[in-house]
């Protein structure tokens, strides 16, 4: 009946690609049924930001103000420089301050990286023995 | 010496067979592989000893069934978890608590990515007549694609239990592969200017929503699928007790002892299905194992190049363009396969976090997955 590439137990088949080609419908409903979730994720989401407009975390406003703005500009890079707030640079700044003395420069600022590198960074810390 | 006779037939050795021999060496590999190479050690040990179990000449007292008032063996108990359907929506339920659905949320069309990379399951459901199997078998073998282990045994389980041992190696196995399978796929299909795109930053995703889409997806996609219904609601009951925040020691429970209990019997189970069958038939050691490795890792290509073909695809059309790369996070070994898209865009671009992004196909392909398993458990059962 099949004599690719298993002759031995391809002669025990009882169906052929013809049973199994109507089944395709199935990706068909997979498509379908996701496309729809993607129609009722994107409703709800419009829904939530006309009924509850507070539960929509938005982006923080940054303060502005021209010097920090362009001290942002400098440190950090282009497609980054809208999330991290001047507020955010002046605990970063603070901070550098704190533990190493005034005269230190903040060279550049890296947004912070994604949840998976955090969740790894802090296995790496939290590994070391602190007495 | 008839006393040393009996005491000989009271010990294991006359049942010995060669298969029995053959499957310790099968066991090593996969222990080698789990211990050594780190291959889905948490699946594969358990397995591995589960095949051992049942490779020894034991069966009789591990896995009797009760008869009267004498108690079975302590497998037959085990495996009933496997028989009624029990342990895969309760790994359902640990993922669940442990799957953060907010990329997916927040970036709705790479639902998409994660239904074309279902391409897998009906591609080689579609040829797998040609190697010899029959529908129910074929649909089995398919859901490998899928990249989801409970997945697969849930259909095994009830379409093919005979199969249920060589499917879940196969799964499992080409699981831990995925940073092997997939590069060279998505290398091939994709340009070096389209492994470079930068995804718009994803817009961060409150409670209430989350907690809104859990519901509606859930309800949904039972109404949908209603044989996907154990795996499907037991993943977003997962879900929902996570995002609720009020349910702290649930989540905990759901994500850590659960999930690894169950994941302790389920792999022992499995393995016990690699032993002697009815009939003196070897479950594991037939030309049908090999045909089950051929067709899994034609699942797992054909998975991954269609979320990535998906997405190119839809680039023709959208504005915000789509990383081609994390199409193939469509398969839904989470979150190794979205791992996998970040490291490769890594590769073309040091600066460039697709790993996020890809979460939204990664875990879009958990939902598609458990709907194709659900729509050949509907038609062919």
């Amino acid at each position: 009946m099949h004599d690719f590439p298993f002759p031995a137990i391809a002669a025990q088949a009882n169906v052929s690609i013809m049973d199994t080609a109507p089944h395709l419908a199935g990706m068909l409903m997979v498509m379908l049924t996701l496309t729809i979730l993607w129609g009722l994720c994107a409703l709800t989401a419009k829904l939530i930001q006309l009924l509850l407009p507070g539960a929509t975390p938005r982006p923080a406003q940054a303060a502005t103000h021209p010097a920090a703005d362009r001290l942002i500009q400098r440190l950090l890079p282009e497609d980054t420089a809208a999330d991290i707030t001047p507020e955010t640079v002046a605990v970063i700044a603070a901070a550098v301050a704190t533990a190493m003395g005034p005269r230190h420069r903040i060279i550049s600022i890296k947004p912070p990286s994604s949840s998976w590198e955090k969740a790894g960074r802090q296995s790496v810390l939290s590994s070391h023995r602190i007495r | 010496m008839n006393k040393l006779y009996e005491l000989w037939m009271t010990t294991g050795f006359p049942e010995l067979q060669w298969q029995m021999g053959v499957m310790w060496i099968v066991v090593a590999l996969l222990l080698y592989l789990a211990i050594v190479k780190g291959f889905e050690p948490l699946l594969l040990v358990p397995i591995s000893l589960g095949a051992l179990i049942s490779n020894l000449p034991i069966h009789d007292f591990i896995q009797q069934p009760p008869h009267g008032n004498e108690a079975g063996g302590l497998f037959y108990y085990l495996n009933q978890g496997i028989v009624l359907q029990i342990y895969p929506p309760l790994i359902f339920l640990g993922v669940g608590a442990l799957v953060d659905f907010g990329p997916l949320i927040a970036n709705p069309r790479t639902l998409l990515l994660g239904g074309a990379a279902q391409l897998g399951i009906f591609g080689t459901f579609l040829i797998a007549p040609l190697f010899g199997f029959d529908l129910m078998e074929s649909a089995s073998i398919g859901v490998i694609g899928g990249a989801d282990g409970p997945t697969s045994i849930f259909t095994a389980t009830r379409l093919a239990p005979h199969l249920l041992g060589p499917i879940a190696v196969a799964a499992y196995s080409y699981m831990a592969l995925v940073p092997l399978i997939q590069p060279p796929i998505m290398r091939l299909l994709t340009t070096d200017a389209e492994r470079k795109i930068r995804m718009k930053t994803l817009r961060k995703v409150g409670q209430a929503e989350k907690l809104i889409f859990s519901a509606v997806v859930m309800s949904f996609c039972v109404i949908v699928v209603r044989d996907a219904a154990p795996l499907i609601t037991m993943l977003f009951i997962g879900n929902l007790i996570r995002e609720c925040k009020v349910t702290d020691r649930l989540v905990k429970a759901a994500q850590n002892e659960i999930i690894n209990i169950v994941t302790i019997f389920l792999g022992l189970c499995v393995g016990l299905k690699m032993g002697m069958g009815e009939g003196g038939k070897h479950l594991f050691l037939n030309p049908q194992t090999l045909g089950i490795l051929v067709l899994g890792v034609i699942a797992f290509a054909v998975a991954t190049a269609g979320g990535v073909l998906m997405a190119k695809f839809m680039n023709l059309f959208c504005k915000n363009k789509i990383n081609p790369l994390i199409g193939s996070a469509g398969v839904s070994a989470v979150p190794m396969a979205a791992r996998v898209s970040q490291d490769v865009g890594q590769e073309y671009d040091p600066n460039n976090y697709l790993l996020m992004h890809a979460m939204g196909p990664n875990v879009a392909g958990v939902i598609g997955s458990a709907l194709a398993a659900g729509y050949f458990l509907s038609m062919l059962k």
